[in-house]
């Protein structure tokens, strides 16, 4: 099996119009997507509404995709983006946060050195809330998503070093927001 | 739980770096793996299941079809949200652990070497299943899994093939009758998947008899066979919505289009649902209720003031709805 991609092969026998294919691909991204879009709208329901909504267009839409394994995920991803984008839209028409705070890390007196005390999921989600917003995408598409340097650089049509300097400057961000506390 | 391995890139650059940046890339790297624990949730698999089918049912769609109704088609698959857990729990470990050998068996066919897998994997997802309602649901999947089956023998010439599936095709969906007929489901359990049953099993016979002018003489016997089996289906009918359902008004008054003959005498058909992957918004002659529209469809819908008993629960939507992380 070495050297095969099973990824592109699905894809491939996808857009040929074999729906087992496609439940493949189905299967291999879906919790990705949704933790993708849990990261970014912290809604669990919101978020399996949205992942559902992508794979029903991704499914209208596969039979034109063209593009291997790789490409299908940035694809996928660069669909939830813009789904993604509307709500943020839709949710600034109402003048509404745009997104649910997570509750403000704990202040931990003992540990002053400790990044590594404030890792709880709480402060991490506080901290990345905190991120701009194209320093979220990529954590958030890196991270929540799985994606690849290569498969964020398809879904956001950012060259791949452009992704990488994205990356260590969001980390090194939430290093710094961590070590802050609040 | 399973943790995803820290980017190479990171590590890459940790690499070669001088003593003094050492320290902060361990930091980097913690902050990272503590990203990735912080956003391992997982989907309900009831949810996953449910939009599967749902994703499944778009895709079967032909591709001229508007993206509304192609949502609306897999709207009719909403009847599977109660789909039980455990059933679902299991299936996942089995795809979590051979994933990528199942991954090779999607799109294979009888006589193909990872055939086998894919009964196997169907046969898990039977065990677990736990109630009637369940096992219907899962031997209609496979049935549908048989149909992509036929429909790819055919195209690739493998008349074989293509027997296999046809009789296996026609086993599953007596499975689903036996199910449905088994007789504990709830009424409104029931209901809903008896509708969607029969829906299912009207477009499964669209397309087998599309099949049927060009499939090979060999395979004739098994698609008569197949369609014989679905026409002698005895699906039990629907029961009748419940107190607490808001009766969308399965042709009390046929509104907009009255029907030119007068007889209004439900006549001895079966009248089975009307196939909702109809190209055409053809008027539903059946007495099953037309799949209700998704929420968020409304608005595509043309604007008509037609009084819709759903119009107000739009806010199902909102982001601050309960469940954050």
């Amino acid at each position: 099996m070495a050297g095969v991609d099973p990824v592109g092969e699905l894809v491939l026998r996808a857009r040929e119009g074999d729906a087992e294919a496609f439940a493949g691909l189905y299967d291999l991204f879906h919790a990705r997507l949704y933790r993708y879009f849990v990261a970014n709208v912290r809604d669990r329901t919101e978020a399996e509404d949205l992942t559902a909504d992508v794979f029903v267009e991704a499914a209208q839409r596969i039979r034109a995709f063209e593009g291997n394994g790789p490409a299908f995920a940035g694809w996928l991803f660069a669909m939830a983006r813009n789904d993604l984008a509307d709500i943020r839209r839709r949710l600034r028409r109402r003048v509404v946060e745009p997104m649910a705070e997570p509750p403000e890390p704990q202040m931990q007196e003992d540990h002053a050195d400790s990044v590594a005390s404030r890792l709880d999921a709480g402060s991490i989600l506080w901290a990345v809330n905190r991120l701009t917003d194209d320093q979220r995408q990529i954590v958030t598409l890196k991270f929540a998503g799985g994606l690849t340097n290569e498969e964020i650089s398809e879904a956001t049509g950012k060259p791949v070093t452009a992704v990488k300097s994205l990356q260590h400057r969001a980390l090194a961000t939430l290093k710094r927001l961590l070590e802050a506390g609040s | 739980m399973r943790r995803r391995r820290i980017d190479p890139d990171v590590l890459d650059r940790a690499i070669g770096q001088p003593p003094g940046a050492q320290e902060e890339l361990e930091e980097l790297l913690r902050v990272s793996q503590a990203l990735t624990d912080a956003f391992q949730v997982e989907p309900r698999p009831q949810a996953v299941t449910e939009h599967r089918l749902a994703a499944l049912a778009a895709f079967r769609v032909p591709a001229s079809l508007p993206g509304r109704a192609a949502r609306e088609l897999a709207s009719s698959w909403e009847w599977l949200p109660q789909l039980r857990v455990r059933a679902l729990a299991t299936a996942a470990i089995v795809i979590g652990i051979f994933g990528s050998l199942l991954a090779g068996s999607y799109g294979s066919l009888p006589g193909d070497t990872l055939y086998g897998v894919k009964l196997g994997a169907e046969e898990v997802r039977l065990a677990a299943a736990v109630d009637s309602f369940d096992k219907a649901v899962v031997h209609l999947d496979i049935a549908g899994a048989r149909i992509d089956e036929v429909v790819k023998a055919q195209e690739t010439g493998r008349a074989d093939a293509m027997r296999e599936s046809l009789r296996r095709y026609s086993d599953a969906i007596i499975a689903v009758e036996t199910e449905l007929r088994s007789g504990d489901l709830t009424d409104s359990q029931a209901r809903e998947v008896l509708i969607g049953a029969a829906n299912t099993l009207e477009e499964q016979k669209v397309v087998l008899e599309g099949l049927a002018p060009a499939t090979p003489a060999p395979a004739q016997p098994e698609l008569e066979d197949a369609l014989k089996t679905l026409k002698e289906l005895e699906i039990p009918p629907p029961p009748p919505p419940g107190d607490d359902e808001p009766t969308p008004g399965p042709s009390t008054t046929p509104t907009e289009t009255p029907s030119p003959t007068p007889s209004e005498s439900p006549t001895e058909e079966p009248s089975p649902p009307a196939p909702s992957g109809s190209p055409s918004p053809q008027p539903s002659e059946s007495a099953a209720p037309p799949a209700e529209p998704k929420e968020g469809d409304a608005s595509g819908a043309g604007g008509a003031p037609a009084p819709n008993p759903e119009q107000g629960s739009e806010a199902g939507s909102q982001p601050d709805a309960a469940g954050s992380v």
